[in-house]
């Protein structure tokens, strides 16, 4: 195990994992038993960052504590040292859909949630994609580093202060790219998701075109949720949600869908854009 | 009927693999690190017979060490009344494993004494807006609300799957009303699979409140329940009940065959912003290890109350906590929210309960249950707690 912040309060935890690592793919998460003063009772979920299955280690990004006094990891694995064993579930949930056809993946994060997105950065360069990754945060020292992105991505950075690149909202961003970009996927905070959700839900008309390769009216009517109606989706997002049990049964994780609620746990945490029901989740 | 229900049970222990169920589930989740080995002996021959695996040896003539075998045999098993005998005492209590299939890859389900299921209505329910779940000091704070898709969904999806598990399963039954609930029960009949019903007494109800805080409502509920079926019934009984012990006598009289306690009990808290309360629900369920005392306190009085067997549930995450639960008169023990964070927990529970009975030098389970209880009966909690002599 290893562990090193990469931005204030922000720390990567590298874990030797080799069964979670090979099966792992974006979007999927793993349920850590922290150690944590008091005993409370549940798992905490966090979203696999990287996984490389040569080496058998899985990353995931965790909040620490940044001070004037020095920064510290998270008090759970702060105790931890090399060899001392971790008892995590894994891979949990569904990945996202990636359409075999699309060219052009555009990404979307927000702060921490980038870590939901990180897996998918890999996985796209691998299989030859091109991916632009828009990132917001709120100044220029918070910024996820580049260098801990592969080369082939092209890295667009908003700051809310304007420190560094785009000053505003990461979301100004995405009319710039709609057109370009094949598919969509984000992590961040529910004002964001909500959005891009509404940003998305007018691409169509905006750009007057169809969306991947359906004509209109044509085929069979795909279900809501299944990997082919998420494909045709043009974005998808990863929600971030307090996981219970990660085994769909506690039903703690549900977020309001458009036919009925949903768990983010087994259904997601990836999620079409059109399958959540934006006004009641927040 | 008694005996059909046991027989059947019987028949399918003898025939079935050991997890008939993990290969039809496509595994979404790989436990990382199991916590042991499956055990050498199967759920269908738990370690409760004669001495089989010794006497086999010594014919033999090799005399493997009684530990190597699992040690010497220890009877646990439990019998709940009306043909319901349970392999062991500890139970998958109502929540935590859903309907059982959804974890069915994931703990052993056939090695658990039984298995109740998910607080299930007549019709759909979406339960309560998020916030669902804050964690508190000890135990967590839960406002899902019987979330569920109706009993004709669960029977449909679920019923053919639980009549081929070794496992008993249990199914937990909420009502608006008594008469909904008797309907519910007519519902099931001839449905295969389900080997008892636990009447979730904490939910519905009228303007008085909920069927459990009252003793001619919560007998009235079973009631509804015992005309309708044969199938053992088990009352879910709360701690909220101003005396409890009235409540359990009064769901013995009506025809209950077991009670269970406790469901759980109504908290709050304020949300992050202290704007509002954390849960969308406002009030959720206090469950986890800060129930125990108070549901240790419930066993005690109502096993003193009631002549039929108690099942024990509320925060129960070590096999100390199951030896508690016993002491004070629980012939089986429910985990709940521990099972969250440690889903293998109730099985391995089983097997370290096995494990206490050798040390303590018992035989049989059944000889640990009631040893804290006085030799007469006491005052009821409510004449006062702390304060009374």
């Amino acid at each position: 195990m290893e562990s090193r912040e990469i931005s204030p309060g922000q720390w990567l935890l590298a874990w030797h994992a080799p069964a979670v690592a090979t099966a792992a793919r974006a979007g999927q998460a793993v349920h850590v038993r922290t150690v944590e003063a008091g005993g409370l009772p549940l798992r905490r979920p966090f979203a696999i960052a990287t996984a490389d299955a040569a080496s058998g280690t899985l990353t995931i990004q965790a909040a620490g504590s940044h001070g004037p006094s020095g920064s510290s990891p998270p008090a759970w694995a702060a105790g931890l040292r090399p060899g001392d064993r971790l008892d995590l579930l894994g891979p949990v949930g569904r990945a996202v859909d990636v359409d075999p056809r699309s060219r052009h993946l555009l990404l979307v994060a927000e702060g921490a949630a980038i870590a939901s997105l990180r897996l998918l950065v890999d996985e796209a360069v691998r299989d030859g994609r091109s991916v632009v990754l828009l990132y917001g945060a709120p100044t220029a020292a918070s910024v996820y580093p580049s260098s801990l992105l592969p080369d082939e991505v092209e890295y667009v950075v908003a700051t809310a202060d304007g420190s560094l690149g785009h000053p505003g909202p990461v979301a100004d961003l995405v009319l710039d790219y709609e057109a370009w970009a094949d598919q969509s996927f984000a992590a961040g905070p529910p004002a964001l998701l909500a959005r891009l959700a509404t940003l998305a839900g007018g691409r169509r008309q905006r750009l007057g075109v169809a969306t991947l390769g359906r004509k209109r009216g044509g085929g069979r009517p795909v279900p809501p949720g299944s990997p082919e109606a998420r494909r045709k989706a043009f974005l998808q997002v990863v929600l971030e949600s307090p996981v219970g049990c990660a085994a769909g049964t506690c039903l703690a994780c549900v977020v309001p869908g458009t036919s009925g609620p949903v768990r983010a746990c087994r259904e997601g945490p990836p999620f079409a854009a059109d399958e959540i029901d934006w006004e009641r989740w927040s | 009927m008694v005996l059909s229900v046991k027989a059947k049970r019987k028949g399918v222990a003898a025939n079935s693999r050991r997890t008939p169920t993990v290969r039809r589930i496509k595994p979404a989740i790989t436990p990382v690190a199991r916590s042991r080995p499956p055990a050498p002996l199967g759920p269908s021959t738990p370690r409760t017979g004669p001495a089989a695996p010794s006497g086999a040896a010594v014919s033999s003539g090799v005399a493997p060490s009684l530990d190597a075998l699992g040690g010497r045999p220890v009877d646990l098993a439990v019998d709940l009344g009306r043909g319901l005998v349970l392999a062991n005492p500890v139970i998958g209590a109502s929540g935590p494993f859903g309907y059982g299939v959804e974890v069915a890859d994931l703990v052993d389900l056939p090695r658990l004494g039984a298995l109740v299921t998910r607080s299930t209505s007549l019709k759909p329910r979406a339960g309560q807006p998020g916030p669902r779940v804050v964690e508190i000091p000890a135990g967590l704070l839960l406002g899902i609300g019987p979330q569920n898709p109706g009993l004709e969904m669960v029977l449909e999806r679920y019923a053919g799957v639980w009549a081929r598990w070794a496992v008993p399963v249990i199914l937990s039954l909420c009502a608006d009303t008594a008469g909904e609930l008797g309907e519910a029960v007519r519902r099931l009949d001839g449905e295969p699979g389900i080997a008892a019903l636990e009447l979730n007494l904490s939910c519905g109800g009228s303007a008085r409140g909920v069927p459990g805080l009252d003793p001619d409502a919560a007998a009235a509920w079973v009631a509804a329940a015992r005309r309708a079926t044969d199938l053992p019934v088990i009352a879910k009984l709360t701690a909220q009940a101003a005396d409890v012990r009235a409540v359990a006598r009064a769901v013995e009289d009506a025809g209950a065959d077991a009670v269970s306690a406790v469901n759980t009990l109504p908290g709050l808290l304020p949300a992050a912003d202290r704007r509002g309360p954390a849960l969308g629900s406002a009030y959720g369920g206090i469950c986890g290890p800060a129930l125990r005392p108070i549901a240790l306190r419930v066993v005690w009085e109502v096993t003193q109350a009631v002549d039929v067997p108690v099942i024990g549930i509320g925060g129960v995450a070590a096999v100390g906590d199951v030896l508690d639960f016993l002491a004070v008169g629980a012939s089986a023990v429910g985990v709940g929210v521990a099972a969250l964070a440690d889903p293998m927990l109730p099985v391995r529970l089983a097997d370290e309960l096995a494990d206490a009975c050798r040390e303590l030098g018992v035989a049989a389970v059944a000889e640990l249950v009631g040893t804290a209880l006085p030799s007469r009966p006491g005052p009821p909690s409510n004449r006062g707690a702390e304060y009374a002599r």
